[in-house]
């Protein structure tokens, strides 16, 4: 008992209060990626880091590596501070990263070559890492002659020749077509399964839930605004998994269920209507995808489990979620516990003709979407009824990033053009109410 | 199975000896021989006179060989430079914010500034002997080459794909590693192509550089440059015109060797473009397929850049490693001492020489300039207008047809490498004859030099018309005139922007040598900043080459920031397309 207590190793990362924020000069205002983000990768695990875009879980992967400083916190690789570049782990990236003018060959043995290694030696590793990978042949093929799932393979040779301790893979397989991407899902779980590579650890980041839960042995769900680890999973399934299976099912709806969970927080509540205290974080997608969502579900009798929504459109959660947002806020929906639930408003927008459901689009944006209404406000009281876009840019970035801003506001114009609420004129940057707007918004208000 | 990673062809049968060994072998002679007499020149006693330059055709061989050799010389000093001040400049914003302005600053004064920069500084170290002469010649030339290398450079690195660099850095490789495996290869496509504009630009200052008026002296080193010069003042018809030829010939020979083999192996580190087509060499083959060849680069080139690449490398590293900053940081900061204490200096020289160009200079002498200077930037407009209204139908018809690119491209590249102002005494003649005064004539000068600017990127923009958009345009049965204005003039009107701004540019260090012109016995002139500049060169009175050197720098940089950028600017927002 007791020597398998100190067999206990040290875990080969670890990661306390790890925060990063940048600092945004005009406004003398921090943006916050992480905050005090606590991690540990052990020996012998799998770990996935699951987040939408924005949550920083690049930059996580970044600051593992020794890329990226963090703002505060320690990051420890076998209980001793890291300082510089991590040697002890490698990268793999979505976009591949080859070489251009370097064959493939070359590429691998890059690595190896900068460390010292003699290029007898480094050419003989790379040539049996090519191998291992499946691309025995193709070593003085150049990059641009090799399809994505190639050149991903590449890309895990080169990081694999260089022997890491802990592998990281930035969104490994989001370039891969489905097919291609399946494949070297399976060939990597072989290969770290059967222990053929010298990899203690590997830490995938992904934003897709159902790969998170196929592959790792533990998921950390992040989530933005600020970047932060919202929950861990333990995946107690045994290899190989069935997607199929009511276990596998049940994981993904509970991580589901913590997302959705979050995203519920970030938006203003439904039940403070006319209040302008907040702008909320609209999600950012087009009123024909909403309606496309809408109208599936209302096939589907109402109701629908949010994981299954996903087969059905191609989407993954990251894709998914904004648009289940967008039906909540403008109260076509309801979320609860990773299923969704058409309202009657819903229904009724998705059985009317065009007009009518435009009518009822136009309420709903109305009565629920803050930035919105207040655009509307403003341009009733101005006297030309018209405003420059700057204005409410700079009302936004109170509240959120100057990028952010400008999405949040493009947003607004796409839902508010659609409704009819009032018009834009992307040249000179002018959100204007037509006439007809005009002589129906004065004979409301009379 | 593991190969000799040096080998990178497959030499099949392995003969001793190939027939592509001559010419190498003979390449190889010719280029030690050429160091040997390099060096016999070091030696050389005092500096040509005018009467040296002799204009038998049969010198002109001779003449061309000194000529290249200084090209060359040049040219290795571009590339230094290049490496260096891209990549700092490329290296954070902060660098970029200071060298960048300075870069526009040096691209702005003419070769004749820099050329009696030269003359004065190397005569005081080395007084009256042929090399400092030459030194001058070959330094004149590296700024005529050096500027839009380093711009190019500048921009390839910065346009690295993030992931690549991360890529580069996660595998550890250090900061000389990462400029030699990745900045540089980024970059040789771009830098290939500015050679050769860089080539041209050499040889079109060349007899400024080489026939040295600077400064009250008349010395003409023998070349090329000199020649032209000397049968220019002497209105020997002939010699101008086996000049002419000489030049041509030249060029195509330095195509044949240089550019084309330099394209065709610069080939492997493109990213295709419509322009870039297949580039085949004799050369390249020759050199690729001779065993001569191939002994030397593995004997001497790989291992040489192999100990390069190893002597940079950190020593293998333990996971983690808490390196010792300290002493980098302290021989930083002693560098950075040392470059202040250096800038000191220089700023104290350089304001005691302003104190005394301000004690001699008047307020009207000032306003003067300034005038003048208003009608060069007029006649630098004149050149954009003409090369624009050349060159942009031509690229209307590229848009529509875009074969056509294919066969204007050797026409563009003759025209970007030959000195168009061994042209300058028929054209004046042709003004003499018609009665154009040389106020007019001079913009056709210009346009006549820098038209390749505008050709280049306009039938470039011509050329990026997306396909997917021309196609709809055909569907719709859009008019030529619907098309021009939706389609093609969005797409060319950026590239165009970017034309004009090198364009002009160069056309301010042309109105040096086409606003005033030695034609025999006559110097023919018009009012103009560029004639006040070589006059002003021509004597010894430092205080009116400052001020003009001040002046014209102003100049080209108010018309950079004021017009052209904002220009560019605009062009990029209204129709930059889906960035």
């Amino acid at each position: 008992m007791n020597e398998r207590m100190q067999k206990k190793t040290v875990p080969i990362i670890e990661l306390k209060g790890v925060s990063k924020w940048y600092e945004v000069q005009e406004k003398s205002a921090k943006v916050v990626v992480l905050d005090n983000v606590n991690l540990q990768v052990n020996e012998h695990e799998f770990v996935a880091i699951l987040g939408p875009s924005g949550s920083g879980k690049s930059t996580l992967l970044r600051i593992i590596t020794g890329l990226v400083k963090p703002s505060s916190g320690e990051v420890l690789y076998r209980g001793s501070p890291l300082v510089g570049l991590n040697r002890g782990s490698a990268l793999v990236f979505q976009s591949f990263a080859l070489f251009p003018w370097l064959t493939v060959v070359e590429n691998v043995e890059l690595g190896l070559i900068a460390r010292g290694v003699s290029p007898k030696e480094a050419r003989e590793r790379a040539v049996s890492a090519l191998d291992m990978i499946g691309l025995d042949g193709f070593e003085e093929a150049l990059p641009r002659e090799l399809s994505g799932g190639m050149k991903q393979r590449v890309g895990f040779a080169r990081a694999l020749v260089m022997q890491p301790e802990l592998l990281c893979m930035d969104e490994p397989f989001s370039g891969l077509d489905v097919l291609t991407a399946e494949n070297l899902r399976g060939e990597l779980l072989d290969l770290w399964l059967e222990r053929k590579i010298p990899t203690l650890s590997m830490l995938l980041v992904t934003h897709s839930i159902e790969e998170a839960v196929y592959m790792a042995d533990r998921v950390v769900v992040l989530w933005q605004n600020p970047g932060r680890i919202a929950d861990e999973f333990k995946i107690g399934l045994s290899h190989p998994r069935d997607r199929k299976s009511p276990e596998f099912k049940r994981y993904v709806d509970r991580i589901y269920t913590v997302i959705t969970r979050q995203a519920e927080v970030e938006t203003a509540s439904k039940l403070k209507p006319f209040t302008l205290r907040r702008f909320q974080k609209l999600p950012h997608v087009h009123v024909g995808a909403l309606s496309g969502l809408l109208e599936l579900l209302e096939e589907k009798g109402g109701r629908s489990d949010i994981y299954a929504l996903e087969a059905e459109l191609g989407l993954e959660a990251d894709e998914l979620v904004p648009l289940t947002e967008a039906a909540a806020i403008l109260g076509f929906a309801q979320v609860y516990e990773g299923d969704i639930l058409l309202t009657e408003t819903g229904k009724a927008f998705v059985s009317s003709d065009i007009l009518e459901s435009k009518e009822i689009f136009r309420q709903a944006v109305e009565n629920n979407v803050v930035l919105i209404r207040t655009i509307v406000q403003s341009l009733k009281t101005s006297a030309k009824k018209r405003m420059r876009e700057e204005f409410f840019l700079e009302l936004l970035e109170n509240h959120f990033t100057e990028e952010e801003a400008e999405r949040q506001l493009d947003t607004a114009i796409d839902w508010g053009r659609y409704a009819e609420l009032f018009a834009y004129d992307d040249e000179s940057g002018v959100l204007y109410l037509e006439e007809a707007e005009a002589q129906e918004q004065s004979s409301v208000n009379e | 199975m593991a190969q000799r990673w040096q080998w990178r062809l497959d030499l099949g049968g392995r003969p001793l000896l190939t027939i592509y060994d001559l010419p190498v072998a003979v390449l190889i002679f010719a280029v030690i021989a050429t160091l040997v007499h390099l060096a016999s020149t070091i030696t050389s006693p005092p500096p040509p006179e005018a009467q040296a330059i002799d204009l038998s055709p049969l010198k002109l061989p001779y003449y061309a060989f000194r000529s290249l050799v200084r090209m060359f010389l040049a040219y290795g000093l571009s590339l230094v430079f290049t490496f260096f001040y891209g990549s700092l400049m490329a290296s954070s914003r902060r660098a970029e914010k200071i060298l960048g302005p300075l870069l526009d600053v040096l691209q702005s004064v003419p070769i004749l500034g820099f050329l009696s920069v030269f003359v004065a500084s190397l005569s005081v170290l080395m007084p009256n002997t042929a090399l400092g002469f030459e030194l001058s010649a070959i330094l004149a030339i590296f700024t005529s080459q050096a500027w839009n290398m380093t711009y190019a450079f500048y921009q390839a690195v910065r346009s690295i794909p993030r992931d690549l660099q991360e890529a580069a850095k996660t595998m550890g490789l250090s900061r000389l590693q990462r400029f030699f495996k990745l900045e540089v290869p980024s970059a040789i496509v771009p830098l290939v192509w500015n050679t050769m504009m860089s080539f041209g630009g050499g040889f079109l200052f060349l007899s400024a550089s080489e026939a040295i008026t600077v400064l009250g002296r008349d010395i003409r080193l023998e070349g090329m440059g000199s020649y032209f010069a000397t049968a220019v003042e002497q209105l020997d018809y002939q010699a101008i015109a086996w000049a002419i030829f000489a030049m041509i010939l030249l060029i195509a020979l330095l195509d044949f060797f240089f550019f084309r083999p330099l394209l065709s192996w610069a080939q492997r580190y493109g990213q295709g473009s419509a322009l870039e087509a297949n580039y085949e060499s004799a050369v390249l083959l020759a050199l690729r397929r001779s065993r001569l060849a191939s002994i030397i680069k593995d004997k001497l080139l790989v291992p040489f850049l192999n100990f390069l690449f190893f002597r940079m490398t950190k020593p293998p590293n333990l996971p983690v490693v808490a390196q010792s900053s300290r002493l980098r940081r302290t021989l930083l900061i002693l560098a950075l001492l040392l470059l202040v204490v250096l800038l000191a200096i220089l700023a104290y020289q350089a304001a005691l020489a302003l104190a005394d160009m301000l004690k001699e200079i008047s307020l009207e002498m000032v306003i003067r300039l300034i005038g003048l200077g208003f009608f060069t930037f007029l006649r630098v407009l004149a050149c954009v207008v003409l090369s624009s209204a050349v060159w942009l139908p031509v690229s209307l018809y590229v848009a529509l047809h875009p074969d056509f690119a294919m066969k204007l491209r050797p026409l563009l590249e003759f025209g970007a490498s030959f000195p168009a102002n061994l042209f300058f005494p028929l054209l004046v003649m042709a003004f003499l004859a018609l009665g154009i005064p040389l106020t007019f004539g001079s913009a056709v000068l210009m346009f006549a030099a820098n038209q390749w600017y505008i050709a280049f990127n306009v039938i470039a923009g011509a050329v990026s018309v997306p396909r997917d958009l021309a196609e709809a345009s055909e569907a719709m049965g859009l008019s030529f005139a619907q098309k021009v204005k939706n389609l093609i003039f969005p797409c060319i009107f950026p590239y165009w922007v970017t034309g004009a701004i090198t364009s002009a540019g160069g056309a301010w260090n042309v109105s040096i040598i086409s606003e005033t012109l030695q034609f025999g016995s006559q110097t023919l002139e018009c009012e103009g900043l560029g004639a006040q500049f070589t006059q002003a060169t021509t004597s010894n009175h430092w205080p009116t080459i400052i001020l003009n050197i001040v002046l014209m720098s102003t100049f080209v940089i108010l018309a950079n920031r004021l017009l052209w950028r904002p220009l560019y600017n605009y062009a990029i927002t209204r129709y930059g397309g889906e960035t």
